[in-house]
């Protein structure tokens, strides 16, 4: 697929695109500031030539703060249904929450340390460009680990449990594993969970909308 | 209880001011006196249009030889002048009142220095003239000739009241040596001291040097997380993304039929190896300053702490706005500090921050339910966070009941921001 890719380190920018060529992509443009991640964008986007998934560091200049975000999710105000793909060097539930509660899914957000294993790595773009959600597996503890009330207080630890390994995307069958629960029983929690955090039935992706809820609800 | 000042010693009985060794402290002064004047009278006659620059090391002397009679050594009413600004020093000196009030204290000095000369050689006359009677005397009648023509006879039998009247004069001139020596000091010391107005300008400057510091140092702080977050972190996850292409290029080299069970287990342990650097050098760049801090504020570094904390945190942040790098970090580091405590030394369970900002003033509340008994002297946390606030012109309070709860209360007040924002000049 076609990439844009925004990072400001010429060195790792040198080294994502290699990754990326080798993994098969094309890479459409790259940028080294939030403006002109959003100047070239709408360049590729003019020209009819939108690309299958913008990836982006949060930090970026001019402010050197989160300007990188910044810039995608103007992007994504501006285009609903452009995939974006966040990279991060550090966890930050407020980039997180931002981030995720954009509608239409389509959306990442990744430490940068997760480039380390490629082959998750090229999974976790795929599915981001084919419209899904991907939270990392870091960010996700967190916010399950999180000690203030919310949403949360209303499962029960071994549903916590469950719904943090559904978010790490795992299937039924390893929570199951994982827990040394029968596989009848994890459906039984994950109903459970769907039902407490007010999920219908006919939602689609549900097990990263459970995670959503939370992520939407927490806190304000 | 052992008197401080020779002020104090004078108003002792006299038996005990006597044996004691205030009147030789006396005597010492006015000697030194005596020998200030017979050497600055030449030296000032000489060097008339020096007068200011002796005055100067007459108020340092003066400032150190007033301690001989149990007075604190005095601040210098000068303006300290750091080592750049050594070439401006005379320009400076001729220019404040201390140096001129240092000059009177020289010529007072001359006079009060031969005054001092005056007093100890009839001193010394009146025991010249006692011994000289006491000899006269036990050698037999002699008659001494006092004045033109007022003459007197001693004989062995009458040279006696002499020693009383030795006595006596001991006694007067201890307390004369004393009051004039004290009283010059004294004298001296209003001249030599600094005035209040000097005071307070140097605790003002005390004052902004240490907010100096401590910005700079929170300043140093965020730019070894920003080197590190450009530097060396980014060349580890670019070595992690090198690693990710070895591993592609194993797969490939698999899929063509080559063993590479060896070097992938290999690849292994050093992707580990470069995760757990990762993770841990992201540790270390949050303890040196949260970079959350500084791009989102205090509210979302406050979220941050809340999901990470040990200890329950409530907070009640209401809809604070960006503040002052300064004020967020010690707001920051008020309740970092509140859960290292509280996790520690406490049984305490749950912790409520409570920060509102009105009229320009944060006020910040962290409160326990523990069972209180916390000692600002216990460690250098609290202590650290009292400077801290000083720095910042606000206040800090430790409430601390035994039976709790402990509250840690802090208010700083919000001066807009001097600097420009530091990200901009970063780069």
């Amino acid at each position: 697929m076609r990439l844009l890719l925004a990072e400001d380190s010429a060195l790792l920018r040198e080294a994502l695109v290699a990754l990326l060529e080798r993994l098969g992509h094309v890479i459409s443009a790259t940028a080294r500031t939030a403006p002109e991640l959003s100047s070239e964008y709408a360049r590729l986007h003019d020209a009819g030539e939108a690309p299958d998934l913008v990836l982006t560091d949060v930090r970026m200049p001019p402010s050197g703060t989160d300007d990188g975000l910044r810039a995608a999710l103007e992007i994504r105000a501006a285009h609903p249904t452009q995939p974006v793909m966040v990279l991060s060097q550090y966890i930050a539930d407020t980039y997180a929450r931002e981030l995720l509660t954009l509608p239409n899914g389509a959306v990442g957000y990744l430490l940068k340390d997760r480039v380390n294993r490629v082959r998750d790595f090229a999974a976790a773009l795929e599915s981001v460009a084919t419209g899904g959600t991907v939270i990392d597996p870091e960010v996700v503890q967190h916010l399950l680990s999180r000690t203030r009330p919310g949403p949360l207080d209303r499962l029960t630890p071994r549903e916590r449990e469950v719904l943090g390994l559904m978010a790490d995307g795992g299937s039924n069958a390893e929570i199951a594993d994982a827990l040394t629960l029968t596989d009848a029983a994890v459906s039984k929690h994950i109903g459970n969970i769907f039902i407490k955090l007010d999920l219908s039935p006919v939602e689609d992706n549900r097990r990263v909308r459970a995670v959503l809820t939370y992520l939407q609800s927490a806190d304000r | 209880m052992r008197p401080t000042t020779a002020w104090n010693a004078l108003m002792r009985p006299p038996w005990r001011f006597l044996v004691s060794s205030w009147p030789w402290r006396g005597l010492l002064y006015l000697l030194s006196s005596a020998l200030i004047g017979i050497v600055l009278l030449p030296l000032s006659v000489v060097t008339l249009l020096l007068l200011p620059l002796w005055g100067i090391v007459i108020g340092a002397l003066e400032r150190r030889r007033a301690r001989l009679l149990g007075f604190p050594r005095l601040a210098s009413g000068h303006v300290p002048l750091t080592r750049d600004q050594r070439h401006l020093w005379l320009a400076v000196r001729m220019n404040e009142g201390a140096t001129w009030r240092e000059t009177a204290a020289l010529l007072l000095d001359l006079v009060l220095g031969f005054v001092a000369l005056a007093v100890i050689s009839a001193e010394a006359v009146c025991f010249v003239v006692f011994a000289f009677i006491i000899g006269s005397g036990m050698n037999g009648p002699s008659s001494i000739k006092l004045f033109s023509d007022v003459t007197f006879t001693v004989r062995p039998d009458t040279w006696w009241p002499v020693i009383p009247l030795a006595f006596l004069a001991l006694v007067v001139f201890g307390y004369l040596n004393t009051l004039l020596a004290t009283g010059q000091a004294s004298l001296l010391r209003v001249l030599g001291g600094p005035r209040q107005r000097e005071l307070t300008r140097n605790v003002e400057r005390l004052v902004q040097s240490r907010a100096t510091l401590v910005a700079a140092f929170e300043t140093e702080r965020r730019r070894i997380e920003r080197d590190l977050h450009d530097g060396v972190q980014q060349e580890l996850v670019t070595l992690a993304a090198r690693l990710g292409m070895i591993s592609l290029e194993l797969d490939e080299l698999t899929s063509r039929g080559t063993d590479t069970v060896l070097a992938r287990g290999a690849l292994d342990v050093a992707q580990g190896q470069a995760e757990r650097a990762m993770a841990t050098l992201r540790n270390t760049v949050r303890g040196i300053h949260p970079a959350v801090l500084t791009d989102h504020g205090l509210r979302a570094a406050l979220e941050e702490l809340a999901d990470r904390a040990p200890v329950a945190l409530a907070l009640d942040v209401g809809g604070i706005e960006r503040l002052p790098t300064s004020v967020e970090t010690a707001t920051y580091y008020l309740v970092t500090e509140a859960i290292t405590n509280t996790a520690k030394h406490t049984d305490a369970t749950t912790l409520s921050v409570r920060i509102t900002v009105k009229d320009d003033v944060l006020t910040a509340m962290v409160s326990d339910n523990g069972r209180g008994g916390a000692e600002e002297n216990a460690g250098t946390g609290l202590r650290g966070l009292r400077e801290r606030a000083d720095t910042l012109g606000g206040t800090f309070t430790i409430i601390s009941p035994p039976g709790g709860p402990t509250s840690l209360r802090m208010t700083l007040p919000i001066f807009a921001e001097r600097s420009a924002p530091y990200a901009t000049a970063a780069r």
